[in-house]
C-alpha cells in the first residue's frame, strides 16, 4: 500500500503536466509584437506610415551591395566614372560605367530589392488601413501617401528595368510568388494612376513638423517627371483609370505646382544643398537622411538614416577639415567639366582636388573631380558614431528648377519666363526657350542629381549613343590608362538594366531577360 | 549508474551467503589483471562453479576464497571474457583476464536504461572510453572522427574550439543537421562543456527505432554521452596530463617577389595597360606570409586529476581538469582555455531508493578569428597578399608619408609598422596587422547537471525521476581599435566597445515508470514517461565610443567617453513537452522485438500543428542461438536485426508560425525621427514538424571464439517536410516564412570488422570501419525546385540544392580546356553556326554550352562537384607487448570535391599559387590553367569546375608509444599504474588537394567544402602522462 502511495506521488505531477500542457507551450515573442494584434490603432498605422518611408532612405538591400539610385544613375551617366579605392573597389560599379552589366551585378539587385520592399510595405498599409480604429481624413491621407510612395518606387524600377512584375497587393502565400513581368505600359498607367489619386487627397501644405512628409505638390511634380520620360521612350500617353494624361495633363499638373504651390527658387543657387535649405521653398520633394540614431551598425547600414551617396562620393581625404574620408566613387568627368565651363554653377557643382585640404589619395578612375553637391563635406558630417553611416545630407529628388523646365520643356505658354527665371537665379542672360536649351538648361542646372541618365535615355538611343560613349576624352588631372576612362555605351539595352540573375532564378521560368543581355 | 547496481548486487549477496564449511576445504587467493601491462582489475567476480560461493577482487585485484580442491572458479567481468579455471589443488591461482574480443557481451546504453548488446534491435554504435582518451581531442565530438561507420566528422577548420561537423548517415535536413546529444540523460544544447576525459562511454543511435525514444529531435540521430561513474573499493586519484607543441603541416606554394611582378606585368599588358612594375628595379621585399603568420610551436595542454571510489551504500567520482590551447594561426588571439569541475555520485539509501546527481561546471575562455572567410581572413589574406609588401616598414622615408604618417597604422607589441600593400586592396591586409587589432573574447560560464531519483517498490518496476539544468552565462567582449590597414580597411575615428551577457537557462524535468521480468524464457520491459523541457533565454548588451585604454584587452564600457551610448536587450522561450512508451521483449536471447511511441508537443509550431507522433520497431533473431544453427569454431555468432521508424526534426527558430512586428524601420521628419513598424516576415501558421523515416537491416556476426566481430547495415533514410527558409523572388518585398518544402534521401551502408588476438606478453587488434552514404534531394516544394546555397567571394552563389541533386552541390560552368589558337575560338560553335565565345582569344577558358541553346550563359550553369563523400573510414590498431603499448588510427574519406577558393582571382594584384606558372602563354603550353590577364572580358575566373578538386583523403590521425612502469616500481611508491606516452596527430596526410587542408566543415547546411582559406589543422607532438594512485 505504502509503494502505491509513493507511486501516486509520482504520477500526479506527471499527469498534471499532460493536462496544462496546452498553456505550457503556448509561447510568444517575448521583446516583439506580433502581426496578429499589430494594425489595430492610429498608433500602429502611424508606424505602418513611417516603415513605408523608411524604403525612401534605402540605399542598399540585405546581404547585397551599397546602391544609392542618384549614384548609380550618374555613374550609368557620362557625368561620372566608377571610380572608388582601386580598380578592385568598384568591380560592380565599374561594370555599370562601361555597360559592362552582367546580370549578377550587386548594384542592380540591391535597386531591385530594395524598391520592391517599399511596395510590399505600401500595398500591406493599404491592405490593413480600413480594418483600423482611426478617422476618415486621417485613413485617406494615409492612403494618399502610400500611393505616392509605390508609385515613386516602381518609377524607379521601370525606368531602370522596364520589364518588372506589377503588384498592387502584396503577396500571401507560396502559390503566389511567381509572377510575370508585366508590360511598361501597364506599370506606368499603374504609377500615373497612384499619383493622381495621392494628388486628390495629400495635404497642400505640410507643417515643418511633418517636414519630409508628401505634398500634392511632390505627386504633381512627380507625375510629369513620369509622363517625360515615359512619353520620351514609349511615344505615348498614360492612361491613369478612366484619365488620360497626356502632354496637356502633364503641364497642367506642373502649373499647379508653379502657381499654386508657393513654391520657388532659392535666390542663390550654391546655398540649395547646404543644411540650411533642406525642406527650402524650392525643395518640391525630399527625401530625409541624418544621423539621428547614431548608427554604427555595418551589419545593418539601413537601420541608419545617413546618406550614402554622400559617403561614396565624397573624396578620399584624410586631415582635411572641409571634407573627410569619402570613397572617391563617381568622380566627374571632365566632360561634365567642360559642359560647365563658364557657367556660374560649375563650381557649387564641381569639387576640385586643389580645394582640397589635407591628404588626398587618389583612387580608381581619378579624374581631380568630385561631386559638390552630394559629398563628405563638413557641413554634412553625423554628430557622432560610425561617421560613413551618418552624413547628413537630404536628397532634393525633385526641386522647383526642374519644374520649371519640365513645364517649359512640355510647352507651357510661359515656357521662355520660366526658363528665364532658371537662369537668372544664377545670373545667366536669357536665351530663346527652344528645346535644345531648355534641355541644355537642364544638364547644366539639375547634373550630379541622379537626372541626367534618364533625360538622355528618353531622347531615344542615336543622342544616347551619342552622349554616352566617351572615347579620348582626358582632364589635366586623370591618373591612369585612358583604356580606363574610355566607354561604349550598348543601345541593344535601350539603356535599361538587366533583371537581376538570381530573380530570373526564382521565377520558375515566368521572367525573361532584358534585350541586349 | 545502472552498471554499477547489476554488477555489484549480485557478488554482495553470493558473499552473503556464501557456505564456508562444505567437507575439505582450501583457501585459494591470487590477482587478476588484464593487458600485457598486467592492469589490476577491481570487482571481478571470482564464484565455485555450481555453488553460490564466490568473491570479488579487491583495489588490488586481489581475490580469496574458500573451495573445495576439486573446484572450477568461474571468473567473470563485464567486457571481459568469461574463463573456467579448475583449482586441481592450487592455492594461489593468478589469472589473466582478456577483454571481450567482440562487443556482443556489453551493455549498451540506449536511452532511458540499458540493453544487452546481444538482444538491441536497432544500430547503435559505442565509443569507448578507451578510444576517447588515444587522441588529445578538445570537443568530444572529436573523438567521434573515424570510430564508427556512419558517423562523419569534420573539422570545421583548425581552430581550437570550433565546433566539428557531425553527420550521422548522412545530410538530412537543409536545416540544423546537428545530432541531439543527451548526456547522462539531459539533452544539451553545445558539448564544448564536456571534458571529454570526463567521459565514459559514448553511445550513437544511428537507426530511428533506435532513436525514436528521443522521437521530438532525434532525425538527426543521437548521441548519448555517459559521464564516469564511481566504482565500489578504495579511492583511486588518478593524475593524467600532456603536453604538445603544435605546427603547421604545409605552406601553400606562393609565388616569390620575382615571379609576382613577372605574372603581374603581363596581366597588364595581356589587358592593354600599362605595366605596374620596373623589372630592373630589385624588389626590397619578398615576403613569405605564410611564414610571418604561421605560430611555430603552440602549446597546447590538459591536466586532469580525478578522484573515484566509494562504498556499499554510496559511490563518487569527481575531477577537475584545466585545458589550454593555442591555434597555429593568431596564438592568442585563437585561444581556447578550459576548466571543468564534475562531481557524480549515487546512493542507495534503501533496498528500495537510491538518488545521485551529475553535475559539471566548466568555465571556458575563447578568442576566435575568422577561420574559413574570403573577406578579412587572416589565412586568406596570407594567400592573397603580394610578397612586395614588408611585415613590418622600416624605411623612414616611407613611413614619413601618408598613410603611415597620417593614419592610425597597426603596430605591434614592441612598436614596429606593419606593412601595408600599395598594390592589393579591398579585404586583403596585412594578416599579422589585421589579427593585432582583433580584441574579442567569449567568455562562458555553465552548469550543467541533474539530480535523480529511483525508486523501485517491488523487484522490477521502477520509478524514476530525474531534473536537469542546463545553465550557461556567455560574456562577449569586443573592442574595436583605431585602426587603418589599407584604404578600404579602416577605423579611424571612433575606438568602440561592446559587451554582451546572455544568459542560457534549460531545465528538464522527465519521469520514467518502467517495469522489467524475466518469466522462464520470455524477457519483457515496458517503459512509459514525460518529458516536460523549458528553454529560456535573455541577454543585455551595451556599446559606447572614445575609449582611451591602454590595455586593449582590459576595455569596459565605463571607460568610454563618448554619449553616444546604446544598450540591447531581447528575450525567448521554448517549451518541449512529450509522453513516450516502449517495449522490449526478447525470447531466450534468441528473438528480440522493441516497439516504440512519442508524443511531442513543441511551442515551435502553432495550435495548427504543434504535436508530432513518432512510432518505431525493430526486431532481431540471434541465428547462433537457435539449436540447428552447426556448433562451429569459425562462425559462433549471427544476428539479424531490422528495424523501422520516424523521427523528428524541430530545429528552426522560436516563434517562425506567427510573424514578429520589427520596429526598426523609422524615418526622419520635421520633427524627428519616428518610429516604424513592419513585419519581419511572411507568416505561416501551418509549419508542421520535419519528419525523417528510415529503414535499416543489419546483421552482426562473431567468428573464431570471438578473435573478429563483423557487422553490416544497410538504410533508406527519407526526411520530408524539411524546415527551410527558402529565398523567395525579391518582387515578394519581405522575407519569407519557414516552410516544410522539400525531402532529402540518404542511402547507405556501414561495415565494421574488428580483429584481436593474443599471445603471451602480447596482444593486437585491428579494426576497420566504412561507411557509404548517397545523398539525394527528392522533393524541393519551390517554384525553382531548388534552394540556392553558399556564396563565395563575390561571385555569388557555388551551391545549391536541386531535385535529383545532393544537397549543396557545387554549381557552375562546364569548361573544356583552353582556346589554343584564333582557329579554336571560332570552331567554337553552336549549331546554328555562331561562334559562342566572341570575345574569347587564345588562352582564355571554353566553356560549355551545357543547355545547348546556343549561347553560354548563367543558365548554362550545372552539377560540377560534390562536397559530401561517398565514403568514409577508419583504420585502428594497437599492439601491446610486454610494458609497452602502440597504437595507429587513420581516418578519411573518399570521393568528395572540393572548392578552391582561396584564391581571389576577381581581385587584381592578387598573389597566386605557384600553379600560374604552368599557365597558358602560348599555343601548346596548357589546357587547364588559362592565361593571366587583368581585364577578363571572357570572365575566365567565374565559377566552373576549375575551381572544383578532389578532397579525398586519408590522415595519419594519431600514432602514440606508451610504457609503462612496472608495478613493482610503483608499488614502493604508493602508486597503482604509471604510463608515459609520446603521440603525434596529423603527421601524415594524402590528398590530391592542393590547398593548406582538405578537410573544410560546413558553415552552414548548404555550405560545405568550400576553402576561402581555411585555417589548417595543426600537426600536433604530445608527451603525455597518467599515474594513479
Amino acid at each position: 500500500m505504502k509503494a502505491h502511495k509513493r507511486t501516486l506521488q509520482f504520477l500526479v505531477p506527471m499527469l498534471l503536466l499532460v493536462g496544462c500542457s496546452k498553456d505550457f507551450l503556448d509561447r510568444k515573442p517575448l521583446d516583439q509584437e506580433v502581426s496578429t494584434n499589430f494594425y489595430q490603432t492610429e498608433d500602429d498605422a502611424i508606424q505602418a506610415l513611417v516603415a513605408v518611408y523608411d524604403v525612401l532612405g534605402y540605399q542598399d538591400s540585405p546581404g547585397v551591395s551599397w546602391a544609392p539610385a542618384l549614384t548609380v544613375s550618374d555613374m550609368l551617366s557620362d557625368d561620372t566614372y566608377a571610380g572608388g579605392g582601386d580598380a578592385n573597389d568598384g568591380l560592380d560599379e565599374n561594370e555599370l560605367n562601361t555597360f559592362n552589366i552582367p546580370a549578377t551585378n550587386q548594384l542592380v539587385h540591391s535597386m531591385w530589392i530594395y524598391n520592391y520592399i517599399g511596395i510590399y510595405r505600401a500595398n500591406l498599409l493599404l491592405e490593413k488601413i480600413d480594418g483600423i480604429e482611426a478617422g476618415d481624413a486621417f485613413k485617406t491621407r494615409v492612403k494618399a501617401e502610400c500611393k505616392f510612395l509605390r508609385g515613386y518606387f516602381y518609377f524607379q524600377l521601370v525606368r531602370s528595368f522596364e520589364n518588372i512584375p506589377l503588384l498592387t497587393q502584396t503577396i500571401k502565400g507560396p502559390s503566389e510568388y511567381a509572377q510575370p513581368q508585366s508590360s511598361p505600359q501597364a506599370v506606368y498607367n499603374q504609377i500615373a494612376l497612384d499619383l493622381l489619386e495621392a494628388v486628390q487627397d495629400l495635404p497642400q501644405v505640410i507643417p515643418s513638423s511633418e517636414s519630409g512628409r508628401i505634398s500634392k505638390w511632390a505627386a504633381e511634380a512627380l507625375l510629369g517627371r513620369v509622363f517625360l520620360f515615359y512619353n520620351g521612350v514609349y511615344n505615348a500617353d498614360l492612361q491613369a483609370g478612366s484619365v488620360r494624361v497626356d502632354r496637356a495633363k502633364a503641364l497642367e499638373l506642373l502649373e499647379d505646382v508653379i502657381g499654386n504651390s508657393g513654391h520657388d527658387l532659392l535666390p542663390n543657387y550654391a546655398d540649395i544643398f547646404r543644411l540650411a535649405s533642406e525642406f527650402s521653398v524650392e525643395s518640391v520633394f525630399e527625401i530625409t537622411h541624418g544621423d539621428s540614431p547614431i548608427w554604427w551598425d555595418w551589419g545593418y547600414v539601413r537601420g541608419g538614416e545617413g546618406n550614402l551617396s554622400a559617403q561614396m562620393q565624397g573624396p578620399r581625404v584624410t586631415g582635411s577639415t572641409n571634407w573627410n574620408r569619402g570613397w572617391s566613387f563617381a568622380p566627374v568627368s571632365q566632360k561634365l567639366v567642360d559642359a560647365l565651363a563658364g557657367d556660374p554653377r560649375q563650381d557649387a557643382t564641381i569639387l576640385r582636388q586643389e580645394e582640397l585640404d589635407g591628404t588626398l589619395a587618389k583612387g580608381f578612375q581619378h579624374t581631380g573631380y568630385f561631386s559638390q553637391k552630394y559629398s563628405s563635406d563638413a557641413e554634412h558630417w553625423g554628430s557622432g558614431g560610425q561617421f560613413e553611416l551618418n552624413r547628413t545630407c537630404n536628397n532634393r529628388v525633385i526641386r522647383f528648377s526642374d519644374v520649371l523646365l519640365m513645364a517649359a520643356e512640355l510647352g507651357s505658354p510661359n515656357a521662355q519666363t520660366y526658363l528665364d527665371r532658371v537662369r537668372a537665379r544664377v545670373g545667366l542672360s536669357s536665351v530663346p526657350a527652344s528645346l535644345d536649351n531648355i534641355l541644355r538648361e537642364r544638364r547644366l542646372e539639375l547634373s550630379l542629381e541622379g537626372i541626367r541618365y534618364f533625360d538622355v535615355l528618353r531622347r531615344g538611343m542615336a543622342f544616347a549613343t551619342q552622349e554616352l560613349n566617351v572615347s579620348g576624352v582626358r582632364g589635366p588631372n586623370y591618373v591612369g590608362d585612358q583604356l580606363l576612362f574610355d566607354v561604349a555605351f550598348k543601345p541593344a539595352t535601350r539603356g535599361f538594366l538587366p533583371i537581376p540573375q538570381r530573380e530570373i532564378d526564382l521565377s520558375a521560368g515566368l521572367f525573361q531577360q532584358n534585350a541586349g543581355y | 549508474m545502472k552498471k554499477i547496481y547489476s554488477i555489484y548486487l549480485p557478488v554482495f549477496l553470493q558473499i552473503l551467503f556464501a557456505s564456508a564449511l562444505w567437507g575439505q576445504t582450501i583457501t585459494v587467493s591470487g590477482t587478476i589483471t588484464t593487458g600485457s601491462a598486467a592492469e589490476k582489475l577491481v570487482g571481478v567476480t571470482v564464484a565455485v562453479k555450481g555453488s553460490s560461493n564466490g568473491a570479488f577482487t579487491n583495489v588490488d585485484g586481489a581475490y580469496t576464497l574458500k573451495a573445495s580442491p576439486r573446484d572450477t572458479l568461474a571468473v567473470s567481468y563485464t567486457g571481459y571474457q568469461s574463463l573456467e579455471i579448475p583449482i586441481n589443488g592450487r592455492t594461489q591461482i593468478d589469472i589473466l583476464l582478456e577483454e571481450m574480443a567482440s562487443a556482443l557481451g556489453e551493455i549498451v546504453v540506449v536511452g532511458y536504461g540499458s540493453q544487452k548488446k546481444k538482444v538491441v534491435t536497432g544500430a547503435i554504435a559505442t565509443v569507448s572510453e578507451k578510444d576517447i582518451a588515444s587522441t588529445p581531442v578538445l570537443r568530444v565530438e572529436q573523438a567521434l572522427q573515424g570510430r564508427t561507420p556512419g558517423v562523419q566528422v569534420t573539422n570545421q577548420s583548425g581552430q581550437p574550439g570550433e565546433e566539428p561537423t557531425v553527420r550521422i548517415r548522412g545530410i538530412g535536413t537543409t536545416g540544423n543537421a546537428r545530432p541531439l546529444y543527451i548526456v547522462d540523460g539531459l539533452p544539451v544544447g553545445g558539448i564544448d562543456y564536456l571534458n571529454p576525459g570526463d567521459i565514459e562511454s559514448i553511445d550513437v543511435l544511428k537507426d530511428a527505432a533506435s532513436a525514436a525514444i528521443y522521437g521530438a529531435r532525434a532525425a538527426n540521430g543521437v548521441v548519448l554521452i555517459t559521464t564516469r561513474s564511481g566504482k565500489k573499493g578504495k579511492a583511486t586519484v588518478t593524475y593524467s596530463g600532456y603536453y604538445g607543441i603544435q605546427n603547421a603541416v604545409r605552406n601553400v606554394d606562393m609565388l616569390n617577389a620575382e615571379q609576382y611582378r613577372l605574372l603581374m606585368n603581363e596581366g597588364a599588358r595581356n589587358a592593354g595597360l600599362s605595366e605596374p612594375f620596373d623589372l630592373n628595379e630589385i624588389p626590397t621585399h619578398n615576403t613569405d606570409w605564410q611564414d610571418a603568420l604561421f605560430v611555430k610551436n603552440a602549446p597546447m595542454s590538459n591536466h586532469q586529476v580525478t578522484v573515484s571510489g566509494g562504498n556499499d551504500k554510496s559511490t563518487y567520482a569527481s575531477s577537475l581538469s584545466v585545458f589550454s590551447q593555442e591555434g597555429i594561426i593568431g596564438g592568442e588571439k585563437s585561444k581556447f582555455d578550459r576548466i571543468t569541475a564534475r562531481f557524480n555520485s549515487n546512493h542507495q539509501v534503501s533496498s528500495m531508493f537510491r538518488f545521485g546527481n551529475n553535475l559539471a561546471y566548466s568555465h571556458i575562455v575563447r578568442r576566435g578569428i575568422g577561420s574559413n572567410q574570403s573577406f578579412n581572413g587572416a589565412f586568406s589574406s596570407a594567400l592573397n597578399l603580394d610578397p612586395l609588401t614588408p611585415l613590418f616598414e622600416t624605411d623612414p622615408n616611407i613611413l614619413s608619408l601618408a598613410p603611415y604618417s597620417t593614419e592610425p597604422v597597426v603596430k605591434d607589441a614592441s612598436g614596429r609598422v606593419y606593412g601595408i600593400s600599395n598594390y592589393v586592396g579591398a579585404e586583403i591586409v596585412n594578416p599579422l596587422a589585421l589579427l593585432e587589432i582583433q580584441h574579442s573574447e567569449t567568455r562562458k560560464d555553465e552548469l550543467v547537471g541533474n539530480i535523480f531519483g529511483e525508486f523501485e517498490p517491488i523487484a522490477g518496476l521502477k520509478l524514476m525521476s530525474s531534473f536537469g539544468v542546463d545553465l550557461a552565462y556567455l560574456l562577449n567582449d569586443g573592442f574595436r581599435p583605431l585602426f587603418y590597414l589599407n584604404g578600404a580597411q579602416l577605423n579611424v575615428d571612433q575606438t568602440s566597445v561592446n559587451k554582451a551577457i546572455a544568459r542560457f537557462f534549460t531545465w528538464q524535468w522527465e519521469n520514467t515508470l518502467s517495469y522489467g521480468r524475466r518469466i522462464n524464457d520470455h524477457n519483457f520491459n515496458v517503459l512509459v514517461g514525460t518529458t516536460a523541457t523549458e528553454f529560456k533565454y535573455e541577454d543585455l548588451s551595451g556599446f559606447n565610443a572614445d575609449v582611451p585604454t591602454s590595455d586593449p584587452n582590459n576595455v569596459y564600457l565605463n571607460l568610454a567617453t563618448d554619449t553616444t551610448w546604446t544598450a540591447y536587450g531581447g528575450a525567448a522561450h521554448s517549451a518541449l513537452f512529450s509522453v513516450f512508451g516502449r517495449i522490449n521483449y526478447d525470447y531466450k536471447d534468441r528473438y528480440s522485438v522493441t516497439a516504440i511511441l512519442r508524443r511531442d508537443g513543441s511551442s515551435k509550431f502553432g495550435s495548427n500543428n504543434r504535436f508530432g507522433i513518432f512510432p518505431s520497431f525493430g526486431a532481431a533473431w540471434v541465428v547462433s542461438e537457435e539449436p540447428f544453427f552447426p556448433q562451429s569454431k569459425q562462425m559462433d555468432f549471427l544476428k539479424f536485426r531490422a528495424s523501422w521508424g520516424i523521427n523528428g526534426n524541430q530545429e528552426i527558430g522560436n516563434y517562425q508560425f506567427v510573424s514578429t512586428i520589427d520596429n526598426t524601420r523609422g524615418y526622419t521628419f520635421g520633427s524627428g525621427r519616428a518610429l516604424g513598424s513592419s513585419p519581419l516576415f511572411i507568416e505561416n501558421a501551418d509549419i508542421r514538424w520535419e519528419e525523417s523515416k528510415q529503414i535499416d537491416i543489419g546483421v552482426d556476426a562473431g567468428f573464431f571464439q570471438g578473435r573478429l566481430s563483423a557487422s553490416a547495415d544497410y538504410y533508406i533514410k527519407t526526411t520530408s517536410g524539411l524546415l527551410e527558409r527558402i529565398p523567395i523572388p525579391a518582387h515578394v518585398g519581405n522575407d519569407g516564412p519557414v516552410s516544410n518544402v522539400g525531402s532529402v534521401e540518404n542511402k547507405g551502408i556501414e561495415l565494421a570488422l574488428n580483429w584481436r588476438n593474443s599471445a603471451k606478453n602480447f596482444k593486437y587488434s585491428v579494426g576497420i570501419n566504412g561507411a557509404y552514404n548517397k545523398n539525394q534531394m527528392t522533393k524541393i516544394g519551390n517554384e525553382e525546385k531548388v534552394i540556392p546555397g553558399a556564396s563565395w567571394a563575390i561571385a555569388g552563389q557555388v551551391t545549391r540544392s536541386e531535385v535529383g541533386q545532393p544537397i549543396a552541390y557545387f554549381w557552375g560552368y562546364k569548361t573544356a580546356g583552353i582556346f589554343q589558337n584564333e582557329g579554336e575560338v571560332f570552331s567554337h560553335l553552336n549549331s546554328d553556326g555562331q561562334v559562342l565565345q566572341p570575345n574569347a582569344v587564345p588562352g582564355d577558358v571554353r566553356f560549355v554550352d551545357v543547355n545547348g541553346d546556343g549561347i553560354i550563359n548563367a543558365d548554362d550553369r550545372t552539377f560540377i562537384g560534390n562536397p559530401t563523400p561517398d565514403w568514409t573510414f577508419g583504420f585502428n590498431a594497437s599492439l601491446e607487448f610486454k610494458r609497452f603499448d602502440f597504437s595507429v588510427f587513420i581516418q578519411g574519406t573518399q570521393g568528395n570535391d572540393v572548392f578552391n577558393g582561396m584564391q581571389r582571382q576577381d581581385l587584381r594584384f592578387t598573389n597566386r599559387t605557384t600553379d600560374v606558372l604552368g599557365r597558358w602563354t602560348g599555343e601548346g603550353t596548357s589546357n587547364t590553367t588559362p592565361r593571366y590577364t587583368w581585364i577578363d572580358v571572357n570572365n575566365n575566373s567565374r565559377v566552373s569546375d576549375l575551381y572544383i578538386e578532389d578532397g579525398s583523403h586519408i590522415r595519419l590521425k594519431n600514432i602514440q608509444l606508451g610504457y609503462t612502469l612496472p608495478t613493482s616500481m610503483m608499488s614502493r611508491v604508493g602508486g597503482t599504474s604509471w604510463r608515459f606516452y609520446v603521440s603525434a596527430e596529423n603527421l601524415l596526410t594524402l590528398t590530391k588537394y592542393t590547398g593548406a587542408d582538405p578537410e573544410i566543415g560546413a558553415q552552414g547546411s548548404f555550405d560545405i567544402g568550400i576553402d576561402r582559406g581555411v585555417y589548417p589543422q595543426a600537426r600536433t607532438i604530445r608527451f603525455g602522462t597518467t599515474l594513479t594512485f
